[in-house]
């Protein structure tokens, strides 16, 4: 046996995880993180021209269309790759998300954009630790849509508004699309 | 030094790497990995086989509504086997020493005896 051999062996494994482990991510979040970034593409920019029962109602549109979306974005991974821990993972998604809207129910009437701030950064906070434990990618995610949160948030309501519709949501759209790209020439 | 000729052949190690890519206990269908890998049914099933007689993969078939599906997954004892054999290939590489010029083995899929170098 020679010695390139063996190199091409640990070159197939490194090519053929990488391979998985992009496919995983397409499977599991590249629907989802283009609609939350349609959603605050739409959403945000939105807050600053509407008001009232038409703000509400197009939220609740927006944020319905993303949580149906990443729902079944779930079911037809599930069809793809099952893991024992998926539905504890799923679970915990859940608890937090619960907690998340019961926050932003708490602090909307008083303070609209600490309470989408809120909101935004925790999410982003969930994302960091996905890349923390699965993949980079998605700490990468986090960290830059948190900073454009923050310095939005410092500046005022209609930067903050602007700074995460359209940086943000921007960056969920250009990631969905990365992850697409990224893995379109994986398959043989 | 010895590796796993189950393990080494191209198409064997692939799906190896590739199961071994997912979480323990994590499974892939059947398909999803054929298309992953650019596989035919076929040359897939038999490597399956082979790997499943080995102890190193379970097949799980079930259905997904109406739909038969086979689920794959590494067993504990398949992702210990892959990862001695990657530890090898790693000690095999950063050894200076010369390899025996052995036969490289399995290249076709007929020949499931355990290799070593």
């Amino acid at each position: 046996m020679q010695r390139p051999e063996l190199e091409e062996a640990l070159t197939t494994i490194a090519r053929t995880q990488q391979t998985v482990r992009r496919a995983v991510l397409r499977w599991t979040l590249a629907p989802s993180l283009a609609v939350w970034g349609l959603v605050w593409l739409v959403g945000y920019p939105a807050s600053l021209v509407l008001a009232g029962d038409a703000l509400t109602l197009l939220w609740i549109g927006l944020v319905t269309l993303g949580l149906a979306v990443s729902f079944g974005t779930q079911l037809v991974a599930a069809r793809r790759l099952r893991s024992p821990q998926g539905r504890r993972i799923g679970l915990s998604w859940a608890v937090a998300s619960g907690y998340l809207v019961l926050w932003a129910a708490l602090l909307f009437p008083r303070d609209p954009e600490l309470a989408s701030f809120v909101l935004v950064t925790a999410v982003m906070a969930g994302y960091v630790l996905y890349g923390i434990w699965i993949s980079r990618f998605m700490a990468v995610i986090g960290l830059f849509v948190t900073a454009v949160a923050v310095a939005g948030f410092l500046l005022g309501p209609v930067p903050f508004a602007l700074s995460v519709g359209l940086l943000g949501g921007g960056a969920l759209v250009v990631g969905s699309l990365w992850l697409w790209w990224s893995s379109r020439d994986d398959a043989r | 030094m010895t590796l796993d000729e189950r393990i080494h052949q191209p198409t064997r190690l692939r799906i190896m790497a590739a199961l071994a890519a997912l979480a323990p206990e994590s499974e892939i269908e059947f398909t999803a990995l054929r298309d992953l890998l650019g596989l035919t049914d076929g040359n897939l099933s038999t490597h399956l086989l082979r790997l499943e007689e080995a102890g190193y993969i379970r097949v799980r078939k079930t259905f997904v509504g109406r739909k038969p599906r086979t689920f794959l997954a590494l067993t504990p004892d398949g992702r210990a086997a892959f990862e001695r054999y990657r530890a090898a290939l790693v000690a095999l590489l950063s050894s200076q020493l010369p390899l025996p010029a052995e036969s490289s083995g399995d290249q076709d899929g007929s020949d499931e005896r355990g290799g070593s170098l």
